[in-house]
């Protein structure tokens, strides 16, 4: 309790504030409604009354600043305390967890044996993974029955057949003012069951080629004949091949299993069935030895699935879109320890087995990584090819072409990937270090004087001989027919309507299994929305308490900000994975996503407006409003719901992060709260403001919606302190005295006991509400106008989307313009 | 290296600088164009009240997110802290009409 209590008193820091700043801001009373309207009921006491509490506050200035300063210290000792108690994460006790029903057996024996078991799986596993770091040249270190089972699981695999080249890759940029080549005269050949290494030091252009490549490359000029089978690219490109990212972007909610199905259902063409669709995720899973984590969440970074799993994971939801040209993996093995980056070339490796066409890059392979690959594609620095084309047994054929022209013999016991790279300083060899070699060839080092290996390339052998080969397979392949996935001209393999429905069910899944988030938003709804109620409970019949009304609907309004800044980083996060993975790997639309979005938010905003409600409505006024009025109150509740859930996801959607995005949220919130008729009533906004934002904010039809209902025919009684006192004029009643003011103006009139008239300002809540121009007659209109705004807060969502992903940004377009200018002018 | 508490107190210090230009850049908008009283120490006094006010304001939220552990849970208390705050500010509900549970009992304000 006296937690609870030390708590709340720090709610009452503002009581204090209000006298503190009085004296400066006190000539400001004068002007408010509101406090003129506590004050009193004529002009006269009520500036009596401001200077009474302005002498009277005025002396409790200075104490009231000590008392802030007393806060401030308390609070900081708070946040000291906090940070001392607050334990820096502690390194992740990754916990794996399976959707209900999907638990491998051995991990549900063990649990049911408590853990006695899982002490031997874990034994096991070391066993294993000690097994795996063996210097092992070749994959056979698995069980004959498990590789049988892989057999089948290969042959199931899809086979590529098409032979893609590539010839006389050049691509520039500008920069500075100039240009700037990444690539110069790159070529090179592709072919199913083949598996290419593309290796260069870091800053070489690797992954620059393999965008290029893969065709994501959407700034700069790029030059050159990209083949499939000698005919230009079709558009499904990119949906026929697999690209796995170097980052391993996944739903993090999603199983394994759910992950590679979303994937094929959408990528793999509309001609086959789902079902076979799904068979196929199997068998992926077979081949990718990913049995008993199929039905593991995955997970974010740091929880559930493991480095190496999920770069399987990024694999095999590649694989499983059955990717009918070839595979690119962009540094498959960088972040892996070596036994989890051998496992990984080693399934590399089996897919080309299986006929694939497997294309990655790959920083510092080791000896026995090396091993693994059938052909390479070297490049030094300012992307010139250095070698290109087999690498033979034991690299024999690259070692060969290095040492007929000018390098050293490669000793039999070096390893050839690193030898390769430090050909051109022959006495250093036992001294090997690959880091700085990398930097020689890659960044040129000042001090070699060698030659130039990208011109020996130009003039090699070797090199006409490949110019050739790609010739030949060009002509080879020109007459042969393509499956109908290569052939059909779509962006997308699926129809919009079924992308729309499995991302909808999957951002539902997503949102289900992450309860912490709607927790957040039940707690907050039920906390306000009981709060609000016992501040307000049982309103009564005075002036202020009208006032009071108001401020409760005003309350619920203002709930708006903090559910706001819950929902956009979730918002950004789906976003960022469609933006950083699924868009560009064409799986489905800006559309789809938009309405994933958009729809999965909308049950629990009407789940929480129905329990804000109930926790809000009936303690202050609903005990004794008609039935109508608590019904319509209800849908306004809801709409208010929808409101700002459009609200904030449509400046979520334009702004490009979350600092930003929570940033713009006050600005544009406070247009909408500042002129919606209750902190300034309307009649007191200043013109410029009242012509044309009062009408603009969504909030002042909310609000004339809630509050017309609330007051709607409810008497008003005041109380004795609110009463305007005054003696009627010789031979006159009070009565008749005023009649002709209360027919103009509203109110009523009572003889008080000690004879003098009593004015009561309003007579009905309607009355009431004229005075912030609200009128009960408008309540339909004001929820049409509402549910309008609702309407224009989604276009909003998906025009912004649209522009993101789809159509040039205008704006950017001008800013990147401007900038190239400043360069030129430089 | 060094204690968390001094992390905290570190960024509070770089704080009093910088909100001291916010609040003077603020209040000498806000001040002028509302037309309030033209005296230099009703100007200065609010000035420092602001600056004062803000920075118990910042502490307050950074205690809330020193003592919670994500920022779900800090969403969920700052959204009902803010109401509050606003709500007992005592311009919106003057406090004689603030609820006896809520209100006056408990809460020094009321009585000063």
């Amino acid at each position: 309790m006296s937690n609870e209590f030390a708590y709340l008193e720090l709610e009452c820091v503002p009581p204090y504030l209000v006298p503190t700043v009085g004296p400066g801001l006190a000539p400001q009373y004068q002007s408010c409604a509101l406090a003129g309207a506590e004050a009193g009921s004529t002009v006269v006491s009520g500036s009596r009354y401001i200077q009474e509490s302005f002498s009277y506050s005025r002396s409790h200035l200075w104490r009231n600043f000590g008392f802030l300063w007393c806060f401030f210290f308390f609070f900081l000792a708070i946040t000291c305390l906090g940070m001392e108690m607050m334990k820096p994460n502690a390194g992740g006790a990754a916990i794996t967890m399976y959707k209900r029903g999907q638990v491998p057996k051995s991990v549900e024996e063990s649990i049911e044996t408590g853990g006695r078991k899982g002490k031997d799986d874990e034994e096991n596993l070391n066993e294993k993974e000690s097994s795996n770091q063996k210097p092992v040249t070749s994959s056979d270190t698995d069980s004959p029955s498990k590789e049988k089972g892989d057999d089948e699981a290969m042959e199931k695999i899809a086979k590529n057949e098409a032979v893609f080249t590539f010839q006389d890759v050049n691509y520039t940029i500008p920069y500075q003012g100039s240009e700037k080549k990444l690539l110069q005269n790159v070529q090179g050949v592709v072919k199913p069951g083949k598996l290419t290494a593309l290796m260069g030091a870091s800053g070489a252009g690797k992954t620059t080629l393999l965008n290029t490549l893969a065709q994501r490359i959407t700034f700069g000029k790029i030059e050159g004949s990209f083949l499939v089978d000698g005919r230009p690219l079709p558009k499904s490109f990119q949906r026929a091949t697999g690209f796995a990212e170097q980052m391993d972007v996944h739903e993090p909610t999603a199983t394994v299993r759910e992950a590679l199905q979303f994937s094929a259902l959408l990528r793999q063409p509309r001609e086959v069935s789902k079902e076979d669709k799904y068979a196929y995720c199997e068998t992926v899973i077979d081949l990718l030895e990913m049995r008993d984590i199929a039905g593991a969440t995955i997970g974010n970074i740091g929880e559930g699935l493991n480095q190496e799993q999920r770069k399987r994971l990024t694999i095999a939801v590649e694989l499983a879109s059955k990717p009918e040209l070839l595979l690119f993996l962009d540094e498959p093995t960088s972040g892996l320890d070596s036994g989890a980056a051998f496992n990984i070339v080693r399934f590399l490796r089996k897919l080309a087995d299986a006929g694939q066409a497997v294309l990655c890059t790959i920083h510092q392979p080791s000896a026995i990584l090396f091993e693994h690959f059938d052909d390479l594609v070297l490049l030094k620095s300012g992307g010139r090819v250095v070698y290109a084309g087999e690498l033979g047994k034991d690299s024999k054929k690259m070692r060969q072409y290095f040492e007929d022209n000018g390098g050293s013999k490669c000793p039999p016991d070096a390893n050839p990937a690193e030898w390769m790279l430090e050909v051109r300083r022959p006495m250093h060899i036992e001294m090997l270090n690959i880091l700085t070699l990398l930097q020689v060839i890659g960044a040129g080092d000042p001090n070699y004087d060698g030659p130039d290996y990208g011109d020996i390339w130009l003039e090699s052998d070797r090199y006409k001989e490949q110019s050739k080969e790609i010739e030949e397979a060009i002509e080879s392949r020109k007459n042969v027919e393509h499956s109908n996935n290569v052939q059909d001209d779509r962006e997308y393999a699926m129809p919009i309507s079924v992308q729309t429905k499995a991302v909808v069910k999957r951002a539902f899944v997503a949102y289900w299994r992450t309860p912490n988030y709607a927790q957040g938003i039940f707690f907050l709804h039920i906390l306000t929305g009981l709060f609000n109620c016992f501040t307000f409970y049982h309103l009564g019949y005075a002036t202020i308490n009208f006032q009071s009304r108001l401020f409760s609907i005003f309350m619920t309004l203002t709930i708006a900000p903090p559910l706001i800044q819950q929902l956009q980083p979730v918002f950004l996060n789906s976003r960022n994975i469609f933006e950083s993975r699924e868009n560009n790997a064409k799986i489905y639309s800006w559309f789809a996503w938009t309405t994933s979005v958009v729809l999965a938010e909308i049950p629990y905003r009407i789940l929480a407006g129905g329990i804000y409600f109930c926790c809000w409505w009936w303690g202050p006024m609903g005990y004794r409003t008609s039935g109508f009025a608590s019904g319509f109150t209800f849908l306004l509740v809801l709409l208010f719901e929808l409101f700002y859930t459009g609200f904030g996801q449509a400046i979520a959607s334009f702004s490009p992060n979350e600092l930003l995005a929570s940033l713009l949220v006050p600005l544009f919130f406070l247009f909408v709260v500042s002129f919606c008729g209750v902190v300034v009533p309307p009649a007191q906004l200043p013109y410029f403001w009242r012509s044309w934002m009062y009408w603009l904010t969504p909030f002042h039809y909310l609000l004339e919606g809630f509050l017309g209902v609330a007051i709607h025919n409810q008497p008003v009684v005041c109380m004795e302190s609110e009463f305007a006192r005054f003696s009627a004029p010789p031979g006159q009643t009070c009565q008749s005295y005023t009649q002709a003011f209360i027919a103009q103006s509203g109110g009523y009139v009572q003889v008080g006991p000690d004879g003098l008239c009593e004015f009561c300002q309003y007579a009905t809540g309607d009355q009431f509400g004229q005075g912030f121009s609200i009128s009960y007659s408008n309540h339909w209109r004001d929820f049409g106008i509402v549910c309008a705004f609702i309407l224009f807060n989604y276009a909003v969502v998906y025009l912004a989307t649209y522009l993101r992903f789809r159509g040039k940004n205008p704006l950017k377009g001008t800013i990147t313009k401007m900038m190239e200018k400043k360069k030129a002018k430089k | 290296m060094y204690r968390p508490a001094a992390f905290a107190i570190a960024q509070t210090v770089v704080d009093i600088p910088l909100v001291l230009i916010q609040v003077l850049l603020f209040d000498i908008i806000i001040y002028w164009m509302a037309g309030l009283a033209a005296t230099a120490s009703q100007f200065f006094i609010s000035i420092l009240t602001l600056w004062l006010v803000t920075m118990t304001t910042y502490a307050f939220f950074r205690a809330i997110s020193a003592v919670v552990k994500t920022l779900d849970d800090a969403t969920k208390v700052t959204g009902v802290a803010i109401q509050i705050l606003i709500v007992y500010t005592g311009y919106l509900i003057p406090p004689s009409q603030m609820r006896p549970w809520f209100g006056c009992k408990w809460s020094p304000s009321c009585c000063a």
